[in-house]
């Protein structure tokens, strides 16, 4: 909204604060604008509905035939108006109000030449029609926060203010009441240099695509020079945007921090050696820890004197079940070159485990102890519970007796 | 279904006009004393006594499937008792009962203490019954008597003699009954 705007809104603000504060008077005593007919006065208050469509319902007695005091018929408006104010009055007293003044228009519809107001009593127009010319139009609202000054109708509605008061009094109309009126008037704000809105013109589309090439080159220079930069682009020259980044240098890493970075040599094509697993430690058999003497290489295969006994089975000759070739304790794993003799692990095959071994050379079997079958043949006792004899007749007893040898 | 039990009356008739008297309404009886027949039977043998006694079995087995009619072969063993010992009752023979010593049967007939001629008409006399009643073919042997209660076994003529073995020497009639027992579980 810009400064005009917001000066003629505060400048119609301050007369309608004024014209608030001060006494209102009554248009009129038979001043009517439709509604329901107020019981002290004459001025109506209520919803603006058309006289002619109040309905009354047939069976309901007349109105006439109840005994209420009839009214004497409302004078016309206008008539009235005219009758019981004077036009000099009404300039003098009346202290119109924004509503005041937009009644006005319909009260009032003849033109600027008007005849006085005797004739115009002479011929009043229907309420009904008063109350229909209350209507706004939308030619008749007058949007305020508009820039463009109201439109001529209100101006001759102004207008038609000095007219009724001059059909009142004489033709001439008094400046002084045309200037006590004008409070209902738009004042033209003071002349102030507008300029166009602040906005970078808009890009009008080019006719054709040589002249879009061509205004390519020619916008891309051009800067709006009030439009609120973007976000992002490029950066103004100008304002707060002018002021220099300052430039600290980035923190580096120190050399401590860094520490002392090594150069690594190139990768070669030495092929890894997977096939050797690791040993497995197991702490809790410790006592078959040994020691394995040195050998040139773990592939080499070992002779049999240097398989350890194990266990104390596998000490004992017995193996007895098996080959002395069969008695000897696998070695699931051999302890690589890097690996201790301590972390070298040794795992005991279970019995019944499948000859498994790392090596293909160490041709080594599972040392089996068998069960001594020494299994006496005891044939199974069967105790057959008493059989509860209950004969149900005489004649199966004597059967069962008969039976017995 | 109810069992009927065992109805002695009119049962014996005692015609004195004609000096008769009819038991069940068959034939005319004798009343003897028990002294003379058990006298007489002896002096008739062992095969006489238990021809007779097995003549009197019969009529006594075939006055209990009258009174059980085609029902007897499911009598209950307290029903067939009762039957039994009340014919048996009527002759005079004492009072029937029937224990039951696992498989075997054994017959228990209250009296006064017979001789080995009273005992082995009483033996008859089940037998004969046992036939004409239930159609078995069974051999009652004599276990023991004792304090008026002879006791009778009841087993089949095969079993018998081993049976009569075990009593000739001195085997208790507990140990016979448990021998018999023991075969069969061995059988």
């Amino acid at each position: 909204m810009s400064t005009d705007k917001i000066s003629r809104l505060q400048s119609l603000l301050d007369r309608i604060k004024k014209n608030v504060a001060s006494p209102r008077r009554p248009l009129g005593s038979n001043l009517v604008f439709g509604g329901t007919q107020g019981q002290r006065s004459d001025i109506s208050t209520g919803p603006s509905v058309p006289a002619a469509s109040v309905t009354k319902p047939k069976d309901a007695p007349a109105l006439n035939d109840v005994a209420t005091p009839r009214r004497p018929p409302l004078p016309p408006i206008a008539a009235a108006e005219v009758a019981a104010h004077r036009p000099e009055t009404v300039a003098a007293h009346r202290t119109p109000t924004l509503s005041g003044a937009a009644r006005v228009p319909t009260m009032a519809g003849a033109p600027l030449g008007r005849p006085s107001a005797p004739e115009v009593s002479a011929k009043p127009p229907p309420t009904l029609e008063v109350i229909e010319e209350l209507d706004f139009d939308d030619a008749e609202v007058i949007d305020i926060t508009s820039d463009r000054p109201p439109p001529a109708e209100i101006s001759s509605v102004e207008v038609s203010h000095v007219v009724s008061v001059e059909a009142a009094g004489t033709s001439d109309a008094p400046k002084p009441a045309a200037e006590h009126v004008d409070d209902l008037h738009w004042s033209e704000p003071p002349t102030i240099d507008r300029h166009p809105p602040d906005s970078s013109p808009r890009p009008r589309a080019a006719a054709s695509l040589d002249e879009a090439l061509a205004g390519v080159t020619a916008e891309s220079v051009e800067v709006p020079i009030k439009t609120p930069p973007p976000e992002s682009g490029r950066q103004p020259l100008e304002g707060v945007y002018a002021a220099p980044i300052p430039e600290t240098p980035l923190p580096r890493p120190t050399v401590e921090q860094l520490g002392e970075t090594l150069d690594l040599e190139a990768p070669t094509s030495a092929a890894l050696e997977l096939d050797l697993a690791k040993p497995k430690v197991q702490k809790a058999q410790e006592d078959l820890e040994f020691e394995l003497p040195p050998r040139a290489s773990v592939l080499e295969a070992p002779a049999r004197g240097e398989f350890p006994a194990l266990t104390r089975e596998a000490v004992e000759p017995a193996s007895r079940h098996r080959a002395p070739e069969q008695s000897q304790t696998q070695i699931l794993n051999v302890p690589d070159e890097g690996d201790t003799i301590e972390t070298a692990a040794i795992v005991a095959p279970s019995e019944g485990s499948a000859p498994s071994t790392d090596r293909d050379n160490l041709a080594l079997s599972p040392d089996l102890t068998e069960r001594t079958s020494e299994v006496q043949a005891v044939a199974p006792e069967f105790i057959h519970p008493a059989h509860k004899f209950a004969p149900k007749s005489f004649a199966e007893l004597l059967d069962a007796s008969l039976k017995l040898q | 279904m109810a069992e009927p039990h065992f109805d002695p009356a009119h049962a014996l008739k005692f015609d004195l006009g004609r000096g008769q008297v009819t038991l069940q309404g068959q034939g005319p009886c004798v009343l003897v004393p028990k002294a003379a027949l058990l006298e007489l039977l002896s002096a008739a043998g062992e095969e006489a006594t238990r021809n007779f006694g097995q003549q009197l079995g019969v009529e006594v087995g075939r006055r209990v499937s009258d009174r059980l009619g085609s029902d007897i072969h499911q009598a209950s063993i307290e029903t067939f008792v009762d039957h039994l010992g009340g014919e048996l009752a009527l002759l005079g023979l004492g009072s029937l009962a029937v224990e039951r010593w696992g498989m075997a049967m054994v017959i228990v007939i209250e009296g006064p203490t017979l001789n080995k001629s009273g005992i082995a008409l009483l033996s008859a006399v089940v037998s004969g019954a046992l036939q004409r009643a239930l159609s078995r073919d069974a051999t009652v042997l004599e276990l023991a008597q004792s304090e008026g209660k002879l006791r009778l076994l009841v087993v089949s003529k095969d079993t018998a003699p081993k049976v009569r073995q075990w009593l000739t020497q001195n085997v208790s009639w507990g140990e016979v009954i448990t021998r018999l027992h023991e075969q069969r579980g061995n059988a």
